[in-house]
């Protein structure tokens, strides 16, 4: 329960931030809260080392802006 | 000239922010639990499984007779008024327009089971942006709710947007998004439930209408699990499946599943369509 508290601060504490920085990548703010929604999946699944990090935003801002660079390819978008 | 440039910037991005609409936590918590459950087996080595004879979800429409003795519910025999969800403080995405031809599960709970899964769905790329979300079936197994829903697609889509949930009583569960191509053959797996003291797995998946009957075999050899397609309207290419079959009980640790081959028979019993997923990714497209 604690490590799912502690992820939820730090989602509510950062998700709006990230949606803004992944807008100006993307300029298209439907794609940037989905994207940005992805990256904090992923997060939430290695939540227990991201944690431990100095800056585990970087690490979702990161996984974010590879899934841009990807999105602006033309190959299929990857589901779950 | 910078410094203007980035102060524009830094506006551009604090109203995206303010404006932006994102599902709470929580959400985003069982996406990741989900996912995960959907990676435990992937790459393990081969496993035997036991099946129960008769385990079948999919012709579950009107809800559950499941195999352990959940209540059945009630189907209306025409479609329903579709119903609106409202934004959730806990999960502010709006799902839009969901119809429930079969219902849906019981209580508050049970609605938000159906809000979750259409707002999932609504981020699939595919089908009428506007248009409604139709939960095409929904029943309870393993003590667990299932659903699938899905978009209609429009003329020239190439992808069929379907969700599939699985849900324990509290509403805590998970959700798979689909992009399928039309009128082929999908197979997606949830492995590793728990109930009653053995391991079972879900499997779930899009057919083709020509389709009477779905055999899902396993790489034990073991009996395949047959099941009867649960019937969209004329607004959707294909029909869904769903079952579950138990995990071996000689294995002390949860077993990792292996579907290897999903065969779609006619009426006249014969072959009309097979996938066969590879180990690694839970679908398979075939032709």
């Amino acid at each position: 329960m604690a490590e799912t508290g502690s992820f939820a601060d730090f989602y509510m504490g950062t998700v709006g931030r990230l949606v803004g920085q992944l807008f100006l990548v993307t300029g298209d703010l439907h794609d940037a809260e989905e994207i940005v929604q992805e990256a904090f999946t992923r997060a939430s699944m290695r939540w227990s080392q991201l944690r431990d990090y100095d800056v585990p935003e970087a690490w979702v801002r990161r996984v974010a802006m590879n899934l841009a660079a990807k999105l602006a390819d033309p190959e299929e978008v990857p589901h779950p | 000239m910078m410094g203007d440039l980035r102060e524009r910037l830094q506006e551009a991005a604090e109203a995206a922010a303010s404006n932006s609409r994102t599902p709470g936590p929580q959400a985003i918590l069982r996406r990741g639990r989900q996912r995960r459950r959907r990676q435990t087996a992937g790459l393990t080595a081969v496993m035997a499984l036991v099946l129960i004879a008769g385990t079948v979800l999919s012709n579950r429409l009107a809800g559950p007779t499941a195999p352990f003795g959940a209540p059945p519910t009630s189907r209306p025999s025409e479609v329903t008024a579709t119903s609106r969800y409202g934004p959730n403080p806990s999960y502010p995405l709006d799902p839009g327009e969901v119809q429930s031809p079969v219902g849906v599960p019981p209580g508050t709970v049970g609605e938000q089971m159906v809000a979750d899964v259409a707002s999932e769905l609504g981020r699939c790329r595919g089908g009428d942006p506007s248009g409604p979300k139709v939960l095409l079936a929904w029943g309870e197994a393993l003590g667990q709710t299932w659903l699938v829903m899905a978009k209609p697609p429009q003329p020239g889509d190439k992808r069929l947007c379907w969700s599939d949930g699985l849900f324990e009583a509290d509403g805590e569960g998970g959700i798979g998004n689909h992009r399928a191509p039309p009128e082929l053959l999908q197979v997606s797996v949830a492995k590793n439930l728990v109930f009653d003291g053995a391991y079972w797995s879900q499997v779930v998946g899009a057919v083709t209408k020509r389709a009477a009957r779905v055999q899902v075999h396993f790489d034990s050899g073991a009996s395949p699990l047959e099941l009867v397609p649960i019937k969209a309207d004329d607004r959707f290419p294909v029909n869904f499946y769903a079952g579950v079959y138990r995990q071996p009980k000689q294995y002390k640790r949860p077993a990792n599943s292996a579907v290897t081959r999903v065969v779609a028979y006619d009426n006249a019993g014969r072959k009309v369509d097979e996938c066969q997923p590879t180990p690694g990714p839970v679908e398979r497209r075939c032709g």
